[in-house]
């Protein structure tokens, strides 16, 4: 009974010393969250040797117009006219951006016209993007009748890709008249044969 | 064999009761032991009070240039804040991950993936200071970088500095959206522990 007594008593005694131990093992941790965000604009940007830039220029030479009858020459008013394209390079960054085209008929530079002559020159301006799809959109828009712009949206992102966008001129077209002699579109001293094109990131 | 527990026995209680043996005969001693503790703690000053975590954001802006891909020289930074410990050299953890954009790419000529590197400071005793860093990684769960500090973390205020520089992505056009998750997008999130040692 004695011996039990002391050995109860050493085993309090122990308790009192390992309790404050345990208290002391609990710790408070502090945690940090910075959250970092960003955002992209829609932005579409023509690169030029690799330098972006908002819009970009070419022409379009088709040469002589006439054949040798006078007329309108028939390598003209197909669907396909070679060498008739500049190619572009152009980023957007957006799902399906946003696309206008329109173009001015073609004017002789001639002072007057002769009866059975014309200066006028319709043709078909063609846009054609490459999607990031690996598909071709295509927009037209022809000039006879100046209609409103030609307009509408990619089905996919444009391409990342050089040369992703392509103008082109087809299907010339006069109202069968002899061509009077002179300089055809304002870049070649006549008027019109501007090909306005807008790309829009959306 | 007997005898000697017994020897033994009577000695522990001889030792124990010492002091009540000193007393006179009749009276009444008693011992009473004060002791205390202070747990290891790290702890966040915020004004008059404190708590247990901080939060910040850093808003890198527009990320792309006007050729559609990442913009260089992005940086940020958040805090300082304050915190306390109590303890010689805490732990530190250290995560970030990546910032992934709302859209997802059209194809391999566009991203919507940025990386960083993220950075802790800590400003410690005797005006010392540790810099760590975590690349961030395009996962929810990314890999902490985890270090002990070399010194006790200082009581100024202001000791604490989290900032982002090293700002990555592919050599691609950036889809345009809205990047990190507090802002509609994906990751972006920097995740610190400071722990008492």
């Amino acid at each position: 009974m004695k011996r039990n007594t002391t050995y109860g008593l050493l085993a309090a005694s122990f308790l009192t010393v390992l309790a404050p131990v345990a208290q002391a093992a609990t710790v408070t941790n502090v945690t940090g969250e910075v959250d970092v965000k960003g955002h992209v604009t829609g932005i579409c940007a023509v690169l030029i040797d690799g330098q972006p830039g908002n819009s970009f220029q070419g022409t379009i030479d088709l040469g002589e117009l006439a054949g040798a009858d006078g007329k309108l020459a028939a390598g003209l008013t197909g669907s396909t006219i070679s060498g008739a394209s500049k190619s572009f390079t152009v980023v957007c960054n957006s799902a399906t951006p946003g696309v206008s085209l329109s173009a001015t008929t073609m004017l002789g530079d001639a002072a007057s016209v002769l009866t059975g002559y014309t200066k006028t020159v319709n043709y078909t301006a063609k846009l054609d993007l490459g999607q990031a799809d690996g598909t071709t959109k295509t927009f037209t828009y022809v000039t006879a009748g100046n209609p409103a712009a030609t307009t509408g949206h990619l089905s996919a992102p444009l391409s990342g890709n050089t040369n992703n966008v392509t103008v082109s001129v087809n299907t010339l077209a006069t109202n069968g008249s002899l061509l009077t002699a002179g300089n055809y579109g304002q870049a070649g001293g006549g008027t019109g044969g501007v090909i306005s094109i807008t790309i829009t990131p959306v | 064999m007997k005898n000697l527990k017994t020897l033994l026995g009577t000695a522990m209680i001889i030792a124990l009761c010492a002091p009540a043996m000193a007393a006179p005969v009749g009276a009444v001693t008693g011992e009473v032991d004060v002791i205390g503790h202070v747990n290891g703690l790290c702890s966040v000053i915020v004004g008059e009070g404190t708590a247990s975590s901080f939060q910040g954001s850093i808003d890198l802006g527009n990320l792309a240039g006007a050729n559609g891909k990442l913009l260089s020289g992005l940086t940020g930074a958040a805090g300082p804040f304050t915190v306390i410990c109590n303890s010689g050299a805490p732990h530190i953890s250290l995560a970030a991950s990546s910032l992934v954009g709302s859209v997802a790419p059209a194809d391999a000529s566009y991203t919507n993936v940025v990386n960083y590197r993220a950075s802790l400071g800590l400003g410690e005793v005797s005006s010392n200071n540790e810099t760590f860093y975590a690349n961030s990684q395009n996962s929810a769960t990314p890999t902490a970088t985890t270090a002990t500090l070399a010194h006790a973390l200082s009581g100024n205020t202001g000791n604490i500095t989290v900032g982002v520089d090293t700002v990555t992505a592919a050599n691609a056009i950036l889809t345009a959206g809205t990047y990190g998750a507090t802002n509609g997008g994906v990751g972006g999130t920097i995740t610190i522990t400071i722990s008492p040692s």
